[in-house]
């Protein structure tokens, strides 16, 4: 029971190491990770699927915005901002710099420039979204090993 | 920018309060999104600091109007009702002299001195990690 419990530990670690290699996570999503000792076994697992819930609700609300005419630059300001803090806060590093790239294009008021950088954020968000899945089915595993 | 302060704190208090260094230091944490206070809130307790949560810059507000007090505030910028720039002016003309630190997604040199005017005594820019708490925590023990 312990090894396989180990095993699953150094596949997480393999994934996320991974990740920052690639420059997807930084070492921000290793503290958040870290916090779950100083919290329960379930805080990850549980705040992943806050952390999309968030992205893709944001991503939503930005595609809204961009689509009215006129656009409003001001709320697209702060839901830039919004999901800005969430990527950085969660330490998805590339989300969070195509996030800038989206800042630049509102500050602009390039409606087709922030077209652009949705899409970027779009693309970012589904390239780690398929690792976060199984980082939760990990700490899932993990956790069940542990009850 | 990356980080503002700790300076003179630019309203109209002029004394911290003294830090009672046996007891654990009580933080409020403003922020509206809920992932961001699930992880600054773990964070703070990890570090061994009672936390208390606001939603918003008026809930801040009235959590010190109805007789609470804490040996610090991070609060976020924009939130609804009350934003942290309205809820620090409105803290320090109460004479609030906590220290308030401002953690924000806004990075811009202009963004951060506004905040800062308001009255704050440090601002990040997020992500909060363990080295910037490890300050803000330092600097209000030096207090």
């Amino acid at each position: 029971m312990a090894a396989s419990r180990e095993a699953l530990n150094q596949q997480l670690q393999q994934i996320v190491n991974s990740l920052k290699e690639q420059g997807i996570l930084d070492s921000q999503f290793w503290m958040v990770h870290s916090l779950k000792e100083a919290n329960s076994p379930f805080f990850l697992a549980e705040l992943i699927p806050m952390f999309c819930h968030n992205v893709q609700t944001t991503l939503r609300d930005l595609n809204r915005t961009l689509e009215k005419e006129p656009v409003n630059y001001h709320d697209m300001n702060e839901l830039t901002m919004k999901i800005k803090g969430c990527t950085s806060s969660f330490g998805a590093r590339r989300l969070a710099l195509a996030c800038v790239t989206l800042r630049r294009a509102v500050d602009n008021k390039n409606k087709d420039g922030c077209g652009s950088a949705l899409n970027g954020i779009r693309q970012e968000y589904q390239t780690l979204r398929s690792s976060l899945d199984r980082i939760v089915e990990l700490e899932r595993r993990i956790v069940s090993h542990q009850a | 920018m990356e980080k503002m302060g700790f300076g003179n704190v630019t309203s109209t208090s002029k004394t911290m309060k003294i830090i009672d260094t046996e007891k654990k230091i009580s933080v409020l944490i403003v922020e509206d999104n809920l992932l961001i206070q699930k992880i600054h809130k773990v964070m703070m307790t990890k570090f061994g600091t009672e936390v208390q949560l606001a939603t918003n810059g008026k809930e801040a507000v009235d959590l010190f109007l109805s007789g609470a007090s804490f040996d610090l505030v991070l609060t976020d910028l924009e939130m609804p009702i009350m934003d942290g720039i309205e809820a620090t002016k409105q803290l320090r003309s109460m004479g609030v002299t906590s220290m308030i630190v401002g953690v924000t997604s806004r990075n811009q040199d202009s963004e951060i001195q506004a905040f800062m005017n308001a009255g704050l005594n440090a601002c990040y820019v997020k992500p909060l990690n363990a080295e910037k708490v490890t300050v803000v925590l330092n600097e209000l023990k030096n207090i």
